[in-house]
């Protein structure tokens, strides 16, 4: 699958692995980078690879929850109410900066991914499963944007940093992509799959001392530390065993491995520690900070 | 009006205090003038009027520093104010005070060498002491043990350096271990000699050690497999170990 989606998408190896995961393990993924760095071309094909209906929504100010989940309409032939859908019923959704909407927006589409349903005037739908929300937010232009609470973030399941590639995949970019639109991968997997992978990863076996390691460096995030305000939730903890299984599952192994759960920290953590006032006044890399609690923690 | 001292040196500060009664409530005397302070410099001033049941009684009190030398005379301080009793404008004196101002003291210079005798004396006295100290803490000493006789400590007999453990004897131990006994703790046990071997950080994973190359290749293959036994499922151990034994015994 990692093969297939790097066909299309060059580099970003991190963000490919990332899509997969969280789509394993019933996640959804924050991606925050800047425009241009195939953020929407990952899920896009990350989609098409699986067989499944992939929708986007360009999150602005004036947006409407109903944009979102679907509304009622009145249709005057019958002289009753029925229900459009809207955009969130897609098997991968791209939230595309959706810290550009208002709170109330995105608390829809939160809702939406938590409860795997919508509720449109007095019914409820469920969302299609599987259901990957994939977020962006652009770090540079920051005017005019709601920055997501903390307890909102929460509810995505990794955080990935899209970085720019390096020269070799920007030359490689530049020779598959001059021209024509780059190509989509297909039946790869079906959706049958997806169910079937995620059930396996459930049963990734964890030995006691992974699970207290995974313990460990939750509770690291929440020890005194000079740039850490709060620290994240046993939601991160889950998370991070979910994710960590979902690697070794992608790996061929049928157990995790202390490498499985120290390279899923950072992306799981990021988004879920909060920083005080220091780190802007003093400047400094939360990355670090995260790095720094990670490896401070002994490995099994 | 008073002073607190009657002879001051020049230069040493002394107060003059100028007191005054009023039979009406006033918060302070504006009208108050102070006498003519020429060879004195004034160190502060501080004037407080307290209300009583019979008018204000106010005091003012001048920290001055006589800057000539000889007998002086203060004028006194001048209040004019409604006399009461008759109604008219009137000014109210104080009596003068005299102070007998005196040349500056100075340091005794010429007892610089009798200072220094002194210190010489004190100095020899400490150290008389100190040495008499001394010498009875030695008398004490010289009666103790010669009572008991010196105690001559054996010299401690050197204990039996066992023979420098060979890495491969222990791995080969601990392999043969993992081998006849197939378990995770004894997976582990052997995991942690490896890395230990390949000096891995508390903090490093295996991941880690392929990314610097610790060890050779093949260290890290046998890690590798023996991680897996260490943290397979329990049904799967045994068949982990027979998987890692052949990279363990190359």
């Amino acid at each position: 699958m990692l093969d297939a989606l790097a066909e299309t998408v060059v580099g970003q190896r991190s963000v490919l692995e990332a899509l997969l995961y969280a789509t394993i393990a019933g996640g959804h993924v924050v991606l925050e980078g800047p425009p241009g760095l195939a953020k929407t071309l990952a899920c896009r094909a990350l989609a098409s690879a699986v067989g499944g209906t992939f929708k986007r929504i360009q999150f602005t100010p004036d947006l409407l929850p109903s944009d979102i989940v679907g509304t009622r309409v009145f249709d005057q032939r019958s002289g009753d109410f029925t229900t459009a859908l809207g955009p969130i019923f897609a098997n991968v959704l791209l939230a595309d900066e959706i810290n550009r909407a208002p709170a109330k927006v995105q608390s829809a589409l939160l809702e939406g991914m938590q409860e795997r349903q919508v509720t449109i005037g007095p019914n409820s739908f469920p969302l299609p499963d599987p259901f990957l929300v994939t977020a962006t937010m652009n770090p540079l232009d920051s005017d005019g944007t709601y920055a997501l609470p903390l307890a909102q973030m929460d509810r995505f399941l990794m955080k990935i940093v899209v970085a720019y590639p390096t020269v070799e995949e920007e030359l490689s970019i530049l020779e598959r992509f001059g021209g024509a639109p780059p190509p989509m991968p297909a039946d790869v997997a079906s959706m049958a799959d997806l169910l079937r992978w995620r059930d396996e990863a459930r049963a990734v076996f964890l030995e006691p001392r992974i699970a207290r390691y995974i313990v460990a460096l939750v509770q690291a995030t929440r020890a005194p530390h000079e740039y850490v305000e709060r620290g994240a939730s046993p939601r991160a903890t889950l998370a991070l065993a979910a994710i960590a299984r979902a690697r070794a599952l992608c790996a061929g192994r049928t157990f995790v491995i202390p490498d499985d759960v120290r390279a899923s920290a950072p992306p799981v953590l990021r988004h879920r520690v909060a920083f005080n006032y220091r780190t802007l006044t003093e400047n400094v890399d939360t990355e670090h900070v995260i790095a720094a609690i990670v490896a401070g923690v002994v490995v099994p | 009006m008073s002073a607190d001292r009657v002879t001051v040196a020049i230069g040493e500060p002394f107060h003059l205090t100028i007191s005054a009664h009023v039979d009406e409530s006033v918060p302070e005397l504006d009208n108050l003038t102070l006498p003519d302070l020429s060879g004195f410099d004034s160190l502060g001033d501080e004037r407080r009027c307290v209300a009583t049941s019979a008018g204000t009684d106010c005091v003012e009190t001048i920290t001055l520093a006589a800057t000539i030398g000889g007998q002086r005379t203060i004028p006194g301080a001048t209040l004019d104010a409604i006399d009461g009793r008759n109604g008219k404008a009137s000014r109210f004196t104080t009596d003068p005070v005299s102070i007998l101002v005196t040349a500056p003291v100075a340091a005794p210079i010429g007892d610089a060498p009798s200072n220094l005798t002194a210190l010489f004396f004190s100095f020899l006295k400490s150290a008389t002491i100190f040495m008499l100290v001394v010498i009875a803490v030695l008398a004490l000493m010289w009666a103790f043990f010669s009572k008991r006789g010196v105690v001559v400590q054996p010299a401690p007999i050197p204990a039996p350096v066992p023979p420098p453990v060979d890495p491969r004897s222990r791995f080969r131990e601990l392999i043969d271990a993992l081998v006849r006994d197939p378990t995770r703790s004894n997976a582990l046990r052997l995991r942690e000699a490896m890395r230990e071997a390949m000096h891995a950080r508390d903090d490093e994973t295996l991941a880690d050690l392929d990314a610097r190359a610790a060890g050779t290749p093949d260290d890290r293959l046998a890690l590798r497999a023996v991680e897996r036994a260490a943290f397979c499922e329990d049904a799967r151990v045994v068949d982990a170990v027979r998987e890692a034994t052949p990279f363990l015994i190359r």
